[in-house]
């Protein structure tokens, strides 16, 4: 019991250990004092104006207006709980995405055989812009969490297959050799040299998903549902409220930005050996 | 106990136009080292050397002819007739030959494989590239590390073991490599041109290392290098390949004392006989003596 409890106090330790050095990764990568000189009178201009009059100022809402519009949302009107249905949405396409990606990717990667008869399907589907698919999905679907899901699975779908077929595609054949010499199994081969090497490629792929995953997100909310931020987004130009709008566009693009984020410190956490170069 | 018979390797190339072009690697190389034998394969660049290594550790398939390491066969005999090349290509349409088992580590044969460079995996440090062998190998997990150590050591790496191949010098890498395949205690090391890529000094040390463990565990060698010099320093036999494609062009027996360092006139003589084969093979030149 003793040894359990302090397994998981020093697991504890270590998750906060990582998140603060996450975060001081990122506020040292992203907001330097430099950039103040462009974001500083940028807000000043955009508060000004409408106040002056020069722009109309429901057309523009100044800063205070939309601080002041976020805090009216979270606290009145359940912008935690958009958020929330939008983030389960987001989590399952991408998660969905990601467990059925990788494993064929390195699939493909690995044998020509797989390679020969499955790529060609994913190159010819790859290409359709994946918003082409919303009324398909509607149709098949409905209007509901599957199809939202699926939505943001197609976003996600093709950035994290290709790349992780890529990676392990490029593979250099010395390791290959080196490993089978060894006798290497090929699901060891696999695991432990074609993935490692492929990582860096496999995040990249991350990437890319997230960031099209999040464009779908807003796309399927837009068309179809009652919850979520893309719904907010939507709602708020019937209502010509602007400010609302504006909210609902920072946290879309605070999410994003904070989930990338987290992929690069991922990254350069697993990619340790590359530091080294 | 190496024996390779009548080996030919042809790389099929199909050109845009759609017309079968190829190179031709290998033509008909038959060799045969002994137990506790040295042995180096020289030739210039693209004589097929390599190509000729890598059959041998059966990491690829010969077009035709087969290798026998310690009595077996390394890779399944190639098909004769036609009937036998359809159940040949039905058996093989998923994974080529040289693919190993899906799930079980299977040590190939008794054989270990030291590359130029590169060989090692950049994402495991020095210690865990040996660990790596030794988990093929299926050692118990818990004597894995002291094992490697000892290996490391042996060639001289002390320090450094948790230092990623990237951290450590060319010499120092070749030295892990060495040590990986020694760790694994094979009877037979393939060696394709280990110390190309390091610099003279380092090299010098590591042929002398390389010469000292050799003596001491007696393994069988095959050394692949384009440095003349460095076949006559080490090797007990010194099989010359002519450019390509890649043919035995002459077997020279180094029956000197080592360290031959100290027989400088014999192994300078030898390696100008060497040089008047290669100068015969490139101009046609007529030489002054008989090979």
């Amino acid at each position: 019991m003793d040894r359990r409890m302090n397994y998981a106090a020093r697991g504890l330790d270590l998750v906060v250990r990582e998140v603060a050095a996450f975060f001081r990764g990122v506020a040292g990568n992203n907001f330097t004092v430099e950039s103040l000189t462009v974001f500083l009178p940028l807000l000043l201009l955009w508060e000004l104006l409408p106040r002056l009059d020069v722009v109309p100022a429901a057309l523009v809402p100044p800063p205070s207006r939309v601080a002041a519009t976020f805090a009216d949302l979270a606290a009145n009107h359940g912008l935690a709980s958009h958020l929330a249905a939008s983030m389960v949405r987001f989590t399952l396409g991408l998660g969905i995405a990601i467990a059925i990606a990788v494993p064929i990717g390195t699939l493909m990667g690995w044998n020509q055989f797989l390679r020969r008869h499955a790529l060609p399907l994913f190159q010819v589907l790859a290409p359709i812009p994946p918003p082409a698919w919303v009324p398909m999905a509607i149709i098949l679907l409905g209007i509901g969490l599957p199809m939202q899901v699926f939505l943001v699975f197609l976003g996600a779908f093709y950035p994290v297959l290709f790349n992780t077929y890529q990676g392990v595609k490029d593979t250099d054949p010395r390791y290959i050799a080196s490993a089978r010499a060894f006798g290497a199994s090929e699901f060891t081969l696999i695991t432990r040299v074609l993935l490692p090497h492929a990582l860096g490629f496999v995040v990249m792929g991350w990437k890319l998903g997230i960031a099209l995953g999040l464009v779908m997100l807003v796309v399927s909310e837009m068309v179809g549902a009652h919850s979520g931020l893309g719904w907010l987004l939507i709602e708020s130009k019937d209502f010509f409220r602007i400010d609302r709008m504006v909210v609902a566009m920072l946290v879309l693009g605070f999410i994003g930005w904070l989930l990338i984020e987290i992929m690069k410190y991922v990254e350069t956490k697993l990619a340790l050996w590359k530091v080294g170069r | 106990m190496i024996e390779a018979r009548r080996i030919s390797k042809f790389f099929p190339v199909v050109n845009p136009q759609g017309i079968a072009e190829g190179n031709t690697a290998l033509v008909s190389v038959s060799l045969k080292v002994d137990a506790r034998e040295f042995v180096a394969i020289v030739g210039t660049s693209g004589s097929g050397k390599s190509t000729l290594l890598e059959i041998l550790a059966g990491l690829q398939a010969p077009t035709e002819g087969e290798v026998y390491v310690e009595g077996r066969r390394v890779l399944e005999p190639l098909p004769g007739t036609r009937k036998e090349m359809e159940a040949y290509r039905r058996k093989y349409r998923f994974l080529s030959p040289i693919v190993n088992s899906t799930f079980r580590d299977t040590p190939k044969s008794d054989t270990a494989i030291v590359f130029q460079d590169g060989g090692l995996f950049p994402w495991m440090t020095a210690l865990e590239n040996v660990v790596f062998a030794l988990k093929l190998r299926g050692m118990p997990r818990g004597e894995r590390p002291a094992w490697a150590r000892r290996y490391l050591a042996l060639v001289g790496l002390k320090e450094g073991e948790n230092k990623f191949p990237s951290q450590l010098s060319g010499g120092m890498r070749q030295r892990v490599a060495l040590a990986r395949a020694l760790s694994v205690e094979p009877k037979i090391i393939l060696m394709d041109e280990p110390f190309a890529a390091v610099d003279a000094a380092s090299r010098q040390h590591l042929q002398e290392d390389l010469l000292r463990l050799w003596e001491a565990m007696g393994q069988t060698i095959v050394f692949v290098t384009h440095d003349v010099e460095e076949a006559l320093l080490l090797a007990d036999r010194v099989v010359v390949f002519s450019p390509a494609p890649g043919t035995v062009r002459n077997t020279i027996e180094v029956d000197l004392p080592r360290p031959r360092r100290l027989v400088r006139r014999q192994i300078d003589e030898l390696k100008h006989r060497i040089m008047e084969i290669y100068r015969f093979d490139a101009t046609g030149e007529v030489l002054d003596y008989a090979i």
